[in-house]
């Protein structure tokens, strides 16, 4: 990736800066570089997520926001305050790990006061503090119970409730969920989204899950091997993914690997596909990956269809619940598949099973391009 | 190194003393705290060492003489024979104690023969024992008015088999604890897939028992040959003309006062409790890896010849530790052995026998008390900065290793290394020479490294974003660790508070150079009235030796009960 130009944010006025500016910012441990260069602006109010696979400098950045492990270089800006050599004492955010790290032999109060009692706050002003924290998150008449007597999911809540407790300017949230039951899981997503956008507090969340992502962020930050891949909305990411990594990445993903024949014509096996303008910037002759989401295999309404239809057999049909996953014979001698995903409706209404053959479409404004020299592109 | 480089890592640097700025109050404490364990580990420990090595190469006037003390040394056939019977006691006594602590561990953990627990127990019960204790009850079974003095076919106990004997019931616990863990850490699964390929039993004994202990076994082995090859008290009481190493160097500073001798020996004994350490280091790391978190633990099955044998062996085991510990509680109490048994208590009157008499015990007390109390502060507070520490990695790492060097060096050699240093008027810690403390500080060092690590350990099962979240609300550290981490960690506090207690206790050889006539301990107390002849005040005193560390002990099981019992709404473990 190019290194991006200096910012130069100092010279503007503070009222258009972002919430939150991250620039430049690396990070080594010995000579392993854990982020490189990374530059982000985090807005008011907004829930962000940092998503990506392990190893990926999700967590390394989020340590280096809150100070609990420095960067190496470059300058972090909270509210247009230098913050990049401040210790996270002085730091405002509240954190929430994915252990929780509730302190086991403190009470669910003594843990929600924790930090306040420490600000010489008045007692009776803590206890009312800790009530109403205490609804806000679903938890009331806990107060006297330990950590160990709390199921996974209300622990993350009373640590969510720790977190807010001094109404920090910024909550962190690393993994947050993932120590938890699916279906638990799925529930405080929800929940966790509707406190944070009453609240309207600035949330930054670390996650390996692309459905958690999806589900909860304003946008999401795409990253791997330390740097960003891509920015954006949910929608935006989901539907234009700027790299086959993230195409890959987030959702699943046909990959069709080809050449380009003409102008806006991919030779892929037997097949030609027409794709959209999109392609314009490869040359003829180049060798590049055609891709298409399972769901974008349009089977439905093929009459007036003249572009990109195929007849396919069907080699297998994995059942999974609301729908089934086939995979196509593409033909020719690579032995190419398509994977498509057809309602169960879909299968009843075209009779489709192993074996079968069926006309199928790639809509042309569903496809999506990429050079195939990239080594993170799945064969 | 380019130019960019080069203002890259000034950046650096500037940020760093930046951070170190803006941390506040919290990051000076953190680097005084280290700062001041490191220099205290300083004086108390490398700069001993270094007195010691310089006084090797000095000769009685304190001129540079290089290794002349040396070629002495190594030209006198009877300091040099002492290495030779040195190394020959600590090989036999380091396969006899393993074999047995093998075999007495193997009942205990893969067989279902009855009163496991009883035996575990009576044990452990050497520990609590000065190593004076088993010597002198020796002297007593069959020594030259022995009861037992058949037994050994005029042989002399006093001498090779005496102290072999001795060494077995000292070194027994140590070594069948580290053989109990090494046996219990096993995969049960690896036995039922042997048993579903019909395997011979000797076969899985030696393809899956053994390869799975073997890091346990080596580790114990070490011990035993570290524990035995320093150890003074054994040998001072029944090696008779037989010299070893330990002996060599009470017997060249407190006999001849040839310090310059002393040192010397000192530095050949340091070699291998040296050696023993580095491989027991390398072997611990090995350990780690071998149990996987899946694997099932192993329930042995009723198997009745097998369970049988190992009774009768574990019977004969405790009727051995037993009959030792007892021959000696005995003889404190009988008026003359083996010719007047009849009851007297005459023998605890030791003020009757020894000038200090009593106050050598209340002596051992406080400094036992003392040594429990300041060196938890210490090694909790040290091993809380090496593992929760959030800053200042090098200075955190330096001092970790300084932690671990103490268990590489033998209690005579850090002694008399107190000795070359403290003694001297021109060092400003010169006015503690002779007092409590430096007995204090002594013990402390001594113990220092099984303390730090158990601490460690205990720290380590902390989940380490209780640092973060406390920084995150803007807790102060100390205040978090006061609240937190010593509530948590207070079962292991104190176990190292009774490890130090107990040690303090019975420890000899490290203190025997550094006791005044105002600090006389009870251990050294032992070894003066046995040296004098008094055999049975020396046998009364062990007793009451023993007596206390019991005590000690069943009040921590006491505390420990009461502990989990008041903590149970959050010790779930």
């Amino acid at each position: 990736m190019a290194r991006k130009p200096k910012s130069t944010s100092k010279s503007k006025s503070p009222g258009e800066r972002a919430f939150l500016e991250i620039r430049d910012v690396s990070k080594m441990f010995g000579d392993f570089t854990a982020l490189q260069d990374v530059t982000l602006d985090i807005h008011d109010g907004e829930l962000i997520c940092f998503l990506g696979p392990s190893g990926c400098g999700k967590t390394t950045l989020l340590r280096a926001i809150a100070g609990l492990d420095y960067q190496t270089t470059g300058r972090i800006y909270q509210k247009g305050r230098d913050i990049s050599d401040v210790p996270p004492a002085n730091r405002d955010f509240g954190i929430v790990f994915q252990s929780y790290a509730l302190f086991p032999n403190l009470s669910v109060e003594k843990n929600i006061a924790y930090g306040l009692v420490n600000r010489k706050m008045g007692r009776s002003k803590v206890k009312a503090r800790v009530e109403e924290l205490l609804q806000l998150v679903g938890l009331e008449g806990s107060e006297d119970k330990y950590p160990a007597a709390l199921s996974g999911g209300q622990q993350q809540r009373v640590a969510l409730a720790r977190a807010l407790a001094t109404s920090p300017g910024m909550l962190l949230l690393d993994e947050p969920l993932s120590a938890l039951d699916a279906k638990v899981r799925e529930h405080l997503r929800h929940e966790m989204k509707e406190l944070q956008r009453s609240l309207g507090i600035t949330t930054i969340m670390v996650t390996h899950d692309q459905e958690e992502a999806l589900s909860m962020a304003d946008r999401i930050v795409v990253m791997s091997d330390g740097r960003i891949e891509q920015v954006g909305t949910p929608m935006d990411i989901y539907r234009n993914p700027t790299s086959a990594y993230v195409a890959d990445f987030i959702g699943a993903m046909n990959f069709l690997h080809g050449k380009v024949v003409r102008k806006g014509h991919v030779k892929v096996g037997k097949m030609d596909i027409a794709v959209n303008g999109a392609a314009d910037q490869f040359k003829t002759g180049d060798e590049v990956v055609v891709c298409i989401r399972p769901e974008d295999v349009a089977v439905r309404d093929l009459a007036q269809v003249k572009i990109n239809r195929y007849a396919m057999a069907i080699r297998d049909v994995e059942f999974l619940g609301s729908f089934c996953r086939a995979t196509l014979d593409v033909g020719g001698k690579t032995g190419e598949e398509l994977t498509a995903d057809f309602s169960i409706n879909l299968m009843r209404d075209f009779k489709l099973e192993r074996g079968a053959k069926l006309n199928i479409a790639l809509p042309k404004e569903q496809l999506q391009v990429f050079p195939s020299n990239g080594t993170d592109i799945p064969a | 190194m380019s130019v960019a480089d080069i203002s890259a890592s000034e950046g650096i640097t500037s940020s760093r003393w930046a951070r170190l700025r803006n941390g506040g109050t919290e990051s000076w404490i953190l680097l005084g705290g280290v700062s001041a364990i490191i220099v205290a580990l300083f004086a108390f420990l490398v700069l001993p060492l270094y007195a010691l090595l310089k006084k090797s190469v000095e000769d009685d006037k304190g001129n540079f003489v290089g290794l002349v003390n040396f070629e002495e040394y190594f030209s006198s056939v009877g300091l040099v024979q002492s290495i030779t019977n040195s190394l020959t006691i600590a090989v036999l006594t380091m396969v006899i104690s393993c074999t047995l602590a093998f075999i007495f561990a193997y009942g205990l953990t893969r067989t279902c023969m009855p009163f496991k627990r009883s035996f575990r127990a009576i044990a452990t019960i050497p520990i609590l024992a000065p190593s004076l204790l088993p010597a002198i009850s020796l002297v007593y079974l069959f020594g030259n008015q022995g009861i037992m003095k058949g037994l050994l076919f005029g042989e002399s106990i006093y001498g090779p088999i005496g102290i072999m004997i001795a060494m077995v019931f000292y070194i027994f616990p140590h070594v069948m604890m580290i053989m109990v863990t090494a046996l219990s850490t096993t995969d049960a699964r690896l036995y039922e897939a042997a048993e579903s390929l019909d395997t011979k039993p000797s076969r899985v004994f030696f393809t899956v028992t053994l390869p799975g202990a073997i890091y346990g076994i080596v580790s114990a082995a070490v011990v035993a040959f570290t524990l035995t090859i320093t150890d003074f008290g054994v040998p001072k009481v029944i090696g008779g003309q037989y010299n070893v190493l330990a002996t060599d160097i009470y017997k060249q500073v407190v006999g001849q006062q040839n310090f310059s001798m002393g040192a010397v020996v000192g530095l050949v004994l340091l070699i291998p409790a040296v050696f023993s350490f580095i491989i027991d280091r390398h072997v611990q790391k090995k350990q780690v890896a071998l149990l996987s978190a899946r694997a099932v633990p192993y329930h042995p099955k009723p198997h009745k010849t097998r369970d049988a044998a190992l009774l009768i062996f574990c019977i004969m085991m405790t009727v051995f530790l037993v009959g030792i510990l007892g021959m000696a509680a005995f003889a404190s109490f009988v008026t003359f052995w083996p010719y007047d048994m009849s009851f007297t208590l005459a023998h605890y009157d030791f003020d009757a026998v020894d000038p200090n008499g009593w106050s050598s015990f209340f002596n051992s007390l406080k400094l036992a008390g003392f040594t429990a109390v300041i060196g938890v502060v210490v090694i909790f507070l040290g091993a809380y900065l090496v593992e929760k520490g959030q800053s200042f990695p090098r200075l955190r790492n330096v001092f970790h290793m300084l932690a671990i060097l103490p268990m590489a060096v033998p209690g005579l050699v850090l002694g008399l290394a107190y000795v070359f240093f403290f003694s001297r008027p021109e060092n400003p810690l010169s006015p503690i020479y002779g007092t409590l403390a430096i007995l204090v500080v002594c013990t402390v060092v001594h113990f220092y490294t099984v303390s730090h690590l158990t601490m460690l350990t205990a720290l380590k099962q902390i989940d380490k974003e209780f640092e973060s979240v406390s920084a995150s609300l803007q807790v102060p550290f100390y205040k978090t660790m006061l609240k937190v981490h010593v509530p948590i960690t207070l079962p292991a506090i104190s176990d190292v508070m009774m490890y130090l207690f107990v040690n303090a206790m019975t420890t000899v050889s490290a203190v025997v150079f550094l006791y005044s006539p105002d600090t006389k301990l009870a251990a050294i107390t032992v070894l003066n009235l046995d040296d004098v002849g008094d055999t049975a005040e020396a046998a009364a005193m062990a007793m009451v030796i023993v007596a206390t560390s019991v005590t000690v002990r069943i009040l921590h099981g006491l505390l420990m009960r009461t502990l989990n019992a008041r903590h149970s709404e959050w010790r779930t473990r």
